[in-house]
């Protein structure tokens, strides 16, 4: 084995009462890497990244840090950077004395202080904003400087905590691409807590997701989405729709599933012929066509939400509603035009 | 729901009367203590500070003066640190009894004086100890130190957790996160608990009768057991001295905080002009 991951939790888990905030949680984060921890609110993925900051106590299980178990060492002897949700900058503290904040305990000479609090400013793109305080900045420039404040002090570990959702939609993905340029080029060790899906396929490099205290899934962002390893983890990244099928046949690792109105597609996979099964398919997935008189699914369109890039499409299909997201290339269909609908097997998953 | 102008003029003037009913004999007092008659009498014929210039003269008044404030910036500095600990922990540990606690520190607000006077006496004789300069402290702390912790945790409990959180995640321990972070938050509370507590016990009468030692005067004492001899214009400028003080201390406190927190508030130095190649997005500096 070659260096120790930068962080490992073993057998985590912390109790509030008798529920289980973290259940039995093992992860294994590598030097430099970014991972995302993703999931709904309560599924355990703050307090897994608070317990990293030793701001939580594990009721059982390891944090262990380069090597060395860090359960017993007090949060100010942890050396984690960590930026909160609501920016947390010292309001009597101009920008220029919160980032210099953790280095004073680092007994680092006031010189160099200044020095890397400038670098530190310039690498958040805000070198003129030093002496102001945090009243007098914006929502992002907050963010930023908060940002600076948890990399100043070269931290073993950076933990974010949903650092974007307090800012409005145009603010969020213009600092997402900032604090993934940042990552990247420190170099910083980096677990991120969000909510959000797209923040996590867009940054991270490795995506946990989260539900009740355990890991469900682990993988690059496209493992993920193009590989979900259960219904729940498909469905927290956008609309699934879900289809019966009956399998007519099988044979190396594909079988021939019939659906409704005598359309028949080969699906990745192997269940004895006569088998009923559940399929589901990604909306974004599921493409609206004309009716051209050839074996398809069919029926009309029932509802319309049109987004601007795309149009999200309710079509009643026998006695189910299917979801289709489609480009808004197109002009939009109103709400009764007959659709087809087209999939293809590979997209097709077992639930 | 209207008002018609009837109303209005009533309620105003009734509102008025209560008022003067409640302050004018602190008017009187003080307009007697400037009249320059030997006996303090209406009418004012004159104006004088002689009356004044003789207290300083009086050593009785300049020992009780003396005493007064001995006791209560003693008082206050004991109540502010009891007290700033004491909300601290009210406010951010959730130990068993934290309610009981609450009602035990805060009840001497609500227990009337006298009673409180005459326990703290009984429980010093039980304890087979005499009235000393240090019953009074005690007591005196015990009835200023609700000020100090109501105010203080009124204040902390506004100061998100997050803050210190942040802190200790940069590598303060938690007294050097208490020092750095919350106290300088909470400083303009402290400060005014500190000037309550110093005025309540500068004021207070009732409890202390029961626990000062024999000839021993506080201000308001002295004024209080002169008076049961005769009104004299000595007394009426120390009663305008005393109003003054009471009076005075307080608000400058507040003018000195607004002063200090508006500070704070107001930009260093004005914000420059956002540059013109920043994003769009980050314009809207307040």
């Amino acid at each position: 084995m070659s260096a120790p991951a930068a962080v490992e939790m073993r057998r985590v888990s912390r109790h509030y009462g008798s529920v289980a905030a973290v259940d039995d949680l093992d992860l294994t984060i590598a030097e430099g890497e970014f991972v995302a921890l993703l999931g709904s609110s309560g599924c355990g993925k703050t307090t897994t990244l608070r317990m990293m900051a030793g701001l939580e106590q594990p009721s059982s299980g390891d944090i262990v840090v380069k090597g060395r178990r860090v359960n017993d060492v007090p949060v100010h002897a942890r050396n984690v950077g960590m930026v909160f949700q609501n920016h947390a900058l010292f309001p009597h503290r101009t920008a220029f004395e919160n980032i210099a904040f953790g280095l004073k305990y680092r007994k680092v000479p006031k010189p160099e202080i200044a020095r890397r609090v400038a670098r530190a400013l310039e690498v958040v793109r805000l070198p003129h904003v030093a002496d102001r305080l945090p009243s007098q900045l914006s929502g992002g420039q907050q963010q930023r400087i908060a940002v600076a404040r948890a990399i100043v002090i070269e931290p073993d570990l950076l933990l974010f905590d949903e650092p974007l959702s307090a800012l409005d939609a145009g603010l969020r993905d213009e600092l997402r691409v900032e604090l993934k340029r940042i990552q990247k080029s420190l170099g910083i060790t980096t677990v991120f807590v969000t909510h959000d899906q797209q923040e996590a396929l867009s940054m991270a490099d490795r995506i946990v997701v989260m539900h009740g205290g355990r890991k469900r899934q682990e993988g690059t962002p496209e493992d993920i989405y193009r590989a979900p390893n259960s219904e729940f983890v498909m469905r927290f990244f956008g609309r699934v729709n879900s289809l019966p099928g009956t399998v007519t046949s099988a044979g190396g690792g594909t079988m021939q599933v019939a659906l409704a109105e005598g359309v028949s597609l080969p699906v990745p996979g192997d269940a004895a012929p006569g088998t009923k099964l559940s399929l589901l398919l990604r909306a974004e997935r599921l493409r609206l066509v004309p009716d051209d008189g050839t074996p398809a699914l069919r029926g009309h369109v029932t509802g319309v939400d049109y987004l601007g890039m795309m149009v999200r499409y309710d079509v009643a299909c026998g006695g189910e509603t299917f979801q289709a997201i489609q480009p808004a290339e197109d002009a939009v269909l109103p709400i009764g035009t007959p659709v087809a609908l087209s999939l293809r097997g590979e997209d097709l998953v077992l639930s | 729901m209207r008002h018609s102008r009837l109303t209005l003029w009533l309620l105003g003037g009734f509102t008025l009367l209560v008022y003067a009913y409640k302050i004018l004999p602190v008017f009187v007092v003080v307009a007697l203590a400037f009249n320059p008659p030997e006996f303090g009498s209406f009418p004012i014929v004159g104006f004088t500070t002689r009356w004044f210039g003789g207290l300083l003269d009086n050593p009785a008044v300049v020992t009780a003066v003396k005493t007064s404030l001995r006791l209560a910036v003693a008082t206050a500095a004991i109540a502010t640190v009891l007290g700033v600990a004491a909300a601290y922990a009210l406010v951010r540990y959730p130990f068993r009894g934290r309610a009981a606690v609450q009602l035990l520190l805060t009840m001497p607000i609500l227990v009337p004086h006298l009673i409180v006077g005459v326990g703290l006496l009984l429980a010093f004789r039980i304890l087979g100890l005499s009235r000393s300069f240090t019953l009074m402290l005690l007591g005196h702390v015990a009835l200023t130190m609700p000020f100090v912790i109501l105010t203080t945790q009124h204040r902390l409990q506004a100061i998100p957790l997050y803050l210190e959180e942040a802190s200790r995640t940069l590598g303060a321990n938690g007294w050097q996160t208490f020092r750095e972070v919350t106290l300088p938050l909470a400083a303009p509370a402290i400060v005014t608990g500190f000037v309550f507590a110093f005025m309540s016990s500068f004021d207070e009468v009732t409890a202390t009768l029961f626990w000062r030692p024999a000839n021993f005067d506080t201000v308001p004492i002295y004024v209080l057991s002169e008076l049961q001899n005769s009104v004299s214009q000595e007394l009426n400028a120390l009663a305008a001295a005393l109003v003054g003080f009471s009076v005075g201390v307080p608000v400058l406190t507040m003018l000195l905080l607004h002063l200090w927190t508006s500070r704070r508030r107001r930009p260093a130095r004005a914000p420059e002009a956002t540059p013109a190649w920043q994003p769009a997005t980050e314009g809207d500096a307040r």
